[in-house]
């Protein structure tokens, strides 16, 4: 069988690794250009966060990419080379750091709401990032399944299917706008908007897109389940958001 | 004895910076080092282990340094080192079996 092909090329450079790269960039600069308008927490801390979030989403992101392809998993378990070539997932990267960050914050004995500040810049990323995942097409996984849709996209393999990737393209970039345009600010319920949002959404999306099922729901879907039943109690906070 | 620097936003700052270019500047090295000199004395299956597990096998010397950064009471260049290490490791993760597996 012979291997899928990109997409779109960009040459010779790969477009998941420069979107990547961009993703980590950007959101870093959103992040900069935000933190100018006040935090209430030092530099010091705020790099402890930072940092506790990259190694939670490369931790989580990778667990969760794991166990959402079982038999390629155990297939391969003494393999560390089709290890690391399963890849990662955003949701798993998103739960992972959110944990990192309370255990780090919990720590440190510090009780304030610290991921307002990251919430747009989580945006930033995913929607840049998404962009190499449309542009890599069939080897990323992240397309969705056939579709007769007018919309449909034929990744290079004949078969029309849903963008899923511009699906949360567009959903990540409206809640970016919104969280960015919105009157009151600071409350502290950014972050939690976002991660409750974007894990509804992927819970939804994910029914659109191909994978090993487990009771009826993949691994990321159900860990979008965990993670929404667990935070659904700050939903009434939430909503204030919306009003 | 150097006092620890963890006071003040600038030194704090700094070697977060440092750390983090540290970490660039040996991935950069090593990289180099991988294509053009390793090859000639590793094996190749260990070769192409380290290399498409260049998440994993950077703890080889990012990891002492970090314990170095430790025992030096400088907690910005070991944020900016793991920083970098996370980062490295998230990119590795995404990417290399795309690249492995996919036609450029």
């Amino acid at each position: 069988m012979s291997e899928p092909e990109l997409f779109v090329s960009l040459g010779p450079v790969h477009p998941h690794l420069l979107f990547e790269l961009l993703a980590y960039s950007l959101g870093f600069l959103a992040y900069r250009i935000l933190r100018r308008r006040g935090d209430h927490f030092t530099t010091s801390t705020r790099w402890s966060l930072i940092v506790a979030a990259a190694v939670g989403a490369a931790l989580g992101s990778k667990l969760l990419a794991l166990l959402n392809e079982p038999s390629t998993l155990f297939e391969n378990l003494s393999d560390p080379v089709k290890f690391m070539a399963i890849g990662k997932t955003m949701v798993g990267g998103l739960i992972g750091g959110w944990i990192a960050v309370e255990l780090t914050k919990r720590s440190m004995g510090i009780r304030e709401r610290s991921g307002d500040l990251f919430a747009v810049p989580i945006c930033v990323g995913v929607a840049t990032g998404r962009i190499g995942c449309f542009l890599t097409g069939l080897p990323d996984h992240t397309f969705g399944t056939p579709t007769e849709l007018p919309w449909g996209v034929d990744f290079g393999d004949g078969i029309a299917r849903h963008p899923a990737q511009l699906y949360e393209l567009v959903f990540v970039t409206a809640f970016g706008l919104y969280l960015l345009f919105r009157k009151q600010r600071g409350n502290g319920l950014e972050f939690r908007a976002l991660l409750l949002g974007y894990l509804g959404f992927r819970l939804g999306v994910d029914f659109l897109k191909p994978g090993e099922l487990l009771w009826g729901l993949t691994a990321i879907q159900w860990a979008c389940t965990f993670a929404l039943v667990y935070h659904s109690i700050h939903w009434p906070l939430v909503r204030r958001l919306f009003r | 004895m150097e006092e620890p620097r963890t006071e003040g936003p600038t030194p704090f700052n700094a070697d977060v910076l440092r750390g983090i270019l540290l970490a660039l500047g040996l991935h950069l090295v090593v990289g180099l080092l991988v294509f053009f000199v390793v090859p000639e004395f590793l094996d190749l299956e260990w070769y192409i282990v380290a290399v498409s597990c260049f998440g994993l096998s950077q703890f080889l010397y990012i990891g002492p340094l970090m314990l170095y950064a430790r025992k030096l009471k400088r907690p910005g260049l070991f944020r900016g080192l793991l920083l970098v290490a996370a980062l490295t490791f998230l990119v590795n993760a995404g990417c290399w079996g795309l690249i492995a597996t996919s036609g450029l």
